[in-house]
């Protein structure tokens, strides 16, 4: 008996292995994969840009197995191991991430929110338009990245001293109108004004929704014309949802941005919006372009901001930086002041 | 492109067959690899490619005149160029707007209406580790640590190389150089390193340093006052676990991907929030960057060997130039200023006291205020300014005890990540040993299965690792 080797075995380091065996294991993986989480692999695909090629291969190879794992109950296992996750930790999944399968879903999802909504309605006469410290607005600020670091958190600060705003923030990255298949917005506000009584909402987002998307079963390019009017029937029914319970919307527009290309695009978007948002009298539209633009309302880095000429807009020329954020929240903060009575 | 992607898996599938499909054609492989490197960064931004290019150039050049002469002035007028060019190019891209926003603050500040030109200068990613890569080769090459390359393509591989080129680990030339000779052997691939590394890292990733961020520290972080004493105190043990989760999962998988194409990189945490003093931290934190700024700052400026002040100045030089490393702004060179500090302190009263006996008790004692040093010193490293870092500390020390977010997944979280640091280092060697007694079938099951429930646990969408913004 040779303890000495014994213990020198137990501590060693294994054998390495060879490219056969590393090889055999990749594929065994992918195989694991393919099997169990196909429906995984079938919503990264689906998440990819639409009409693209990249995304048509990946939806072609993923959705068969997809299908196969689901008629199998193959994804059973993955299933109940992620709900048995949540309830026991007790982290819960947002509701606009709520699975939705196809377009023709989301749209049936838009419109049950809507009209559950309606049912609730809040009258005019239940919506107050006088505030105080002792009477405080409530105010739900949503959005996209836009709405998180940068405004958003300038918000929150500048807000944190006013007595009579009581802000409430959810923002989520990636997110818009665009893509419901991947975040609704829809279901996520019925599940926000489920629990709130918010008496405004701020709203902004737009930077993930200059992409192509799938409206019943139909693909539509980028700023094509049925693009633009289905875009315009999702702002709307984004404000008819917001117009439930609240007294206003206030809808920020979009700021010039570096890319040109992207700017465009941002500017089409903040076009639409305007004139959807300015047809009626519960909305306000509060452009970024003066604010943050220059002379000539083109993408301007840096502006003046407590005297100093400040940079206001992070690396990515698209995010506020806190600079730029605080400028954009004092006209939006001005912009609710001159709508409200507040004491 | 981002490590715990679709993508990412689909590229590594393909680079890996091919790599290892090219055998034993060393030449071939490298370039393949270095190709692909490029393709890898150019995801992110193709026109960096082009700087990433010229520095490895550079690099090479300078390593080659080093070696043809041994004339010291011309061998020093060399480094000095190559350093200073590498300096220049790092301070130009991610220090110019803060040195001109605060340069132009501080004149207004005397009324001087004066100011320098602002220019919006794009920061591209990596640029803090590949112009440390190319230093690091200049410097080994002067040294004569590594003869000079005798091909470029040596240079550009080892600063190109994907799984290290975008946060790190900081890879030296003297030890990753060599390894480029020969084709890495087929048959010794240190498999069960790279897998338990990479389930590891998607682990401390997807599941706690996401989670953790989520449920407590963004929305502590971003708006402290509306929180608790007891709630901004786990916020901060929550980022102290975030940062330590996402920035050592990072590098894991970095190393774990490397072993898998045979390339061995270093070790780069090593469980740091077990450390009994500062100086301690910084040997296990972050590995590859403070042994750098030992090696490449410390000990040129004098190091320990001065006397106590010069001591003193030196370790904060290279701290405060630690913490400017991380960040263009006021708050990250106030964090290596607070670790300067505290490593100068330690180091005078480890001169005047001297050794003593480890007492078991004492250490805990060292162990837990060190851990608590370093939380407070991550609140400015977290925060987006002063004025929240101060509002923080006022916060917590107002020993408000209600509690609004710390439900039990948070504690858990926290206690998982900051539990990691004090778990034997035969528990890792215990988890390859028995992932490679499993035929290479049930490996690939068990890997699998894994990786299923790691995404299965976290949230939705995919963050990016921490240490890319450097």
């Amino acid at each position: 008996m040779n303890l000495e080797n014994d213990n020198k075995d137990k501590n060693q380091e294994p054998e390495p292995y060879s490219v056969k065996e590393i090889l055999i294991i990749l594929a065994v993986f992918i195989a694991v994969n393919l099997v169990f989480d196909s429906t995984g692999l079938l919503k990264w695909a689906k998440r990819q840009s639409v009409g693209t090629t990249k995304r048509e291969v990946a939806i072609a190879v993923t959705k068969p197995l997809a299908d196969a794992q689901a008629a199998m109950n193959l994804d059973l296992p993955v299933n109940c191991f992620k709900n048995k996750f949540r309830s026991v930790s007790g982290i819960k999944i947002d509701e606009g991430f709520k699975e939705v399968n196809s377009d023709s879903l989301v749209q049936a999802e838009m419109k049950k929110s809507v009209a559950k909504q309606d049912a609730t309605k809040t009258s005019n006469s239940d919506k107050p338009n006088t505030f105080s410290s002792k009477s405080k607005m409530q105010l739900l600020l949503i959005g996209d990245s836009m709405m998180g670091p940068g405004f958003g958190y300038m918000m929150l600060q500048r807000l944190a001293t006013d007595s009579t705003i009581t802000p409430d923030r959810y923002f989520k990255h990636s997110s818009g109108l665009s893509r419901p298949d991947y975040f609704n917005w829809f279901t996520q506000i019925s599940s926000l004004y489920k629990d709130h009584n918010y008496n405004a909402v701020v709203v902004m987002m737009g930077t993930n929704d200059a992409q192509g998307f799938e409206h019943q079963g139909q693909v539509f390019a980028f700023g094509t014309d049925g693009w633009i009017k289905v875009y315009r029937e999702r702002v709307n029914s984004m404000l008819d949802l917001l117009l439930t319970k609240v007294t206003k919307v206030f809808w920020v527009g979009m700021p010039p941005m570096r890319e040109p290309g992207f700017d465009g695009r941002m500017r089409l978007l903040s076009k639409i919006v305007q004139e959807e948002v300015q047809k009626r009298k519960d909305c306000v539209f509060v452009s970024t372009i003066a604010t943050l633009g220059d002379g000539n309302g083109a993408y301007a880095p840096y502006k003046m901001y407590n005297g100093t000429n400040t940079s206001v807009r992070e690396g990515d020329g698209i995010h506020f930086s806190n600079a730029g954020g605080d400028l954009v929240a004092i006209s939006v903060i001005n912009a609710i002041k001159t709508n409200f009575i507040f004491h | 492109m981002l490590f715990p992607t679709v993508e990412f898996a689909l590229f590594f599938f393909i680079v890996f067959a091919i790599s290892w499909a090219l055998g034993p054609r060393n030449e071939a492989r490298k370039i393949f690899l270095t190709v692909v490197s490029y393709y890898f960064y150019g995801s992110w931004d193709w026109r960096f490619t082009f700087l990433l290019f010229f520095c490895s150039l550079g690099s090479y050049l300078i390593g080659i005149n080093l070696g043809k002469t041994e004339d010291e002035k011309s061998r020093k007028r060399l480094i000095s160029y190559s350093v200073a060019i590498n300096l220049t190019v790092l301070a130009f891209f991610k220090y110019y707007g803060f040195f001109v926003a605060s340069f132009n603050e501080f004149l207004q500040k005397l009324h001087i209406t004066v100011s320098l030109p602002v220019l919006e200068i794009l920061l591209p990613v990596g640029i803090s580790f590949f112009t440390f890569h190319s230093i690091s080769y200049v410097m080994d090459v002067y040294r004569k640590a590594i003869p000079p390359a005798k091909s470029w393509i040596d240079v550009f591989f080892y600063i190109a190389f994907f799984p290290q080129l975008v946060a790190g680990p900081i890879v030296r030339a003297s030890k990753f150089l060599p390894q480029c000779d020969k084709s890495p052997d087929m048959d010794s691939i240190k498999g069960a390193k790279a897998g338990t590394l990479i389930i590891g890292g998607l682990f401390k990733k997807v599941v706690i340093a996401n989670l953790i961020s989520t449920l407590i520290v963004d929305p502590v972080f971003e708006n402290p006052g509306n929180f608790s004493s007891l709630d901004t105190l786990f916020a901060v043990y929550g980022y102290a676990v975030q940062i330590y989760c996402d920035f050592s999962a990072y590098t894991d998988i970095a190393i774990g991907v490397a072993a898998l194409f045979g390339y061995e990189f270093p070790v780069n945490f090593n469980q740091p929030y077990r450390s009994a003093s500062i100086q301690e931290f910084w040997r296990r934190w972050h590995i590859s960057l403070s042994s750098w700024l030992r090696d490449y700052l410390y000990i040129p400026l004098g190091g320990s060997k001065g006397g106590r002040f010069k001591t003193y100045r030196n370790l904060a030089i290279t701290m405060l130039l630690g913490g400017l490393w991380h960040g263009a702004a006021w708050n990250f060179i106030f964090w290596g200023a607070l670790h300067g500090f505290g490593q100068a302190i330690e180091k005078f009263f480890r001169d005047v006291i001297g050794d003593r006996p480890k007492v078991w008790w004492k250490q805990g004692l060292k162990i837990l205020f060190i851990f608590h040093f370093v939380c407070l010193t991550w609140i400015f490293f977290r925060s987006p300014n002063f004025e929240t870092s101060w509002m923080f500390i006022g916060k917590i020390l107002q020993f408000d005890l209600r509690n609004t977010m710390v439900t039990p997944a948070v504690f858990i979280l926290i206690l998982v990540g900051v539990g990691i640091n004090f778990t034997p280092s035969i528990i890792g060697l215990k988890m390859r040993q028995f992932l490679a007694s499993l035929h290479p079938v049930v490996q690939g099951l068990v890997i699998a299965l894994a990786i299923i429930g790691i995404g299965a646990m976290g949230p939705e969408g995919v963050a990016p690792f921490i240490y890319f913004q450097f």
